[in-house]
């Protein structure tokens, strides 16, 4: 599997385990904030995990509403910031 | 006669009129600025029929709009009525029939379901001018049913949870409102100084109380903006230097786990956290105190009838962790024990207040004010234990409150707003306790497949509607099958009992 596709999946299996039943179906496009409903205390533990598991560093202009949208665009920020470091 | 507004602001407006008042992201307005909008917007109110006794719901988010929209309405003697932004269709709508206001203030889009209920208006601020702007107006026919406030005084109606699932308005005077902002400002030891950074709601009692508070001390208040995260609070207390801030517990315990080897050294202009909503256990509070050394912490009890009854500096009472604190200023507590006696100490049994901070009344609701009051006392349906020395240990909420991160509501009230679900049964919520301590609650649903359905389409179909339906924080964080819902001798749903049994079997599970 591609970094990418692993980071994906990763996210994926911590919001689908965490926060069940949000919405119809967790999708990599499903809108994380409107419509899989990440309450702002979700929002602090979904970063957490990120900085943890995926070892990556988030500041305050990276916990916004795009890249929160969905698992794609968490993903793109993950893979960036990596890239980056 | 007192107007909240004289004290919060038009007394500043004339003695530190250049003095920051609120901070938003890159919009900061001093208190003159945010006098001269307050009239803006009061002038607007009378131009457009507002009158005494009458009520304006705000559909505002966090921003100086709010702040502005609630005091320009108080300060022409009418009343407030605070709504979620995130509120559903159906709660809006019941707030809108019961209080049937004038005129509904929002921010954004207006709320589809007031269109043809009331006369709505849009609310912004245009920071270049300094100006407010109302826009959008939208008048309906029908005049605001004539009812009647229990107080001339009334400024707001706080809308709390029911335990029949209804909610209730809570009447709060500007002698209430007043005495909380002056108690907590007291207590802070807040002075023009004091910058406090706002976490917190302020249609919640607890958010807006330390609001007005900053406010009556004449102090800076900073109102976070975007979505809450450790670097964002971070960021905020050293950019703002930052002297004080409220919270619930679970984001405090989101500080104790953040991988942060900074937080001392970007923390130093702290000097007090205060803690409230939800119970917070000593061990916290003392790896609290070792997080941030020399902050003094305020732990407090309180609920929308009376914001703040108790207070504990946890920091000088390490001794007395365990409870709530002692009776703030112009505040009186007792406990009626299971013989009805009422005694103020060594006693155990439901907790009542009364005093300046405690409101006298529910809106249109002569059963409640029946049932809840006891002479002059509020009988809060919580339990608790007066110690020898005063402090309050509070036992917990009457009957089955869930308290999910310090949100309290019934059970009632989410399956209320939920009804008929295809697939089941029959279903009942309840707050699971929370084994990792973070929420106090889970709230979780129990549920009854109907016969020919298949127990996971019903419990998808039953969270699919909790999402639609609910509050984010009434949506159940489990969904769990049984066969059976216990009753109780009464016939109502055993809700200990499946708690208990579901305990049971993730016990069992465990081993």
């Amino acid at each position: 599997m591609s970094e990418r596709s692993d980071v994906q999946a990763t996210i994926k299996h911590y919001l689908a385990s965490e926060f069940p039943g949000q919405g119809n179906e967790l999708t990599h496009d499903t809108n994380l904030l409107e419509d899989w409903f990440l309450d702002s205390l979700s929002i602090i533990e979904t970063v957490m995990f990120l900085e943890t598991k995926l070892n990556v560093k988030m500041t305050r202009r990276d916990i916004n509403a795009e890249n929160f949208e969905s698992i794609n665009t968490l993903t793109k920020f993950v893979i960036t910031a990596k890239t980056r470091s | 006669m007192t107007n909240i507004v004289e004290h919060l602001v038009h007394r500043h407006s004339v003695d530190a009129p250049d003095k920051i008042a609120v901070i938003h992201g890159e919009n900061q307005y001093s208190y003159s600025e945010l006098d001269s909008c307050i009239n803006q917007c009061s002038k607007w109110l009378l131009d457009n029929n507002l009158r005494q006794g009458d009520r304006v719901v705000l559909v505002l988010p966090n921003a100086p709009e709010y702040i502005v929209a609630f005091l320009a309405v108080v300060n022409i003697g009418a009343i407030v009525v605070p709504a979620d932004p995130g509120h559903k269709a159906d709660r809006l709508g019941f707030i809108v029939e019961e209080t049937s206001p004038r005129w509904l203030i929002y921010a954004d889009q207006r709320p589809p379901i007031v269109v043809d209920a009331v006369s709505s208006v849009r609310l912004s601020f245009a920071p270049d001018t300094g100006t407010i702007v109302f826009s959008n107006s939208h008048r309906v026919a029908n005049e605001p049913k004539s009812l009647t406030a229990p107080s001339e005084r009334c400024a707001a109606i706080i809308y709390s949870s029911g335990s029949t699932g209804r909610p209730k308005g809570v009447v709060l005077t500007h002698d209430h409102l007043l005495t909380t902002a002056n108690n907590l400002a007291n207590m802070l030891t807040a002075d023009s100084n004091h910058r406090d950074l706002i976490l917190s709601p302020m249609n919640h009692t607890d958010g807006w109380q330390r609001v007005a508070s900053a406010l009556y001390a004449g102090a800076s208040l900073i109102i976070y903006e975007g979505l809450l995260s450790v670097a964002g609070w971070l960021d905020d207390v050293q950019r703002f230097k930052i002297s004080s801030f409220y919270t619930p517990p679970p984001f405090l315990n989101y500080l104790l786990k953040a991988d942060r080897s900074d937080i001392k050294e970007m923390t130093t202009t702290l000097r007090s956290i205060e803690i409230g909503s939800a119970p917070v256990s000593p061990d916290r509070i003392h790896q609290l105190s070792e997080l941030f050394p020399g902050v003094t912490i305020y732990v407090h009890f309180g609920l929308t009838e009376s914001s703040r009854a108790t207070i504990l500096n946890a920091t000088i009472r390490p001794d007395k962790r365990h409870t709530v604190g002692t009776a703030c200023k112009n505040v009186e507590i007792s406990i009626r024990d299971d013989q009805g006696k009422i005694r103020t100490h060594s006693s155990q049994g439901e907790i009542l207040l009364r005093g300046m901070q405690s409101t006298r009344y529910y809106w249109q609701r002569d059963d409640l004010n029946q049932q809840r009051f006891l002479d002059d006392w509020l009988l809060t349906g919580d339990y608790g234990e007066l110690d020898s020395d005063g402090y309050l240990l509070f036992q917990g909420r009457k009957d089955d409150m869930i308290n999910f991160s310090g949100f309290h509501y019934f059970p009632a009230e989410a399956e209320l707003e939920l009804k008929q679900v295809p697939g089941v049964a029959q279903y009942v919520f309840c707050g699971v306790p929370d084994e990792q301590g973070i929420h106090q609650h889970l709230p979780c649903a129990f549920f009854q497949p109907e016969p020919d359905a298949q127990a996971a389409d019903a419990g998808r179909t039953l969270l699919t509607l909790s999402r639609q339906n609910l509050l984010p924080h009434m949506v159940p964080r489990k969904v769990i099958p049984v066969t059976d819902i216990p009753l109780t001798s009464s016939g109502k749903p055993n809700r200990r009992q499946l708690i208990k049994d579901y305990l049971y079997q993730i016990d069992e599970q465990l081993k």
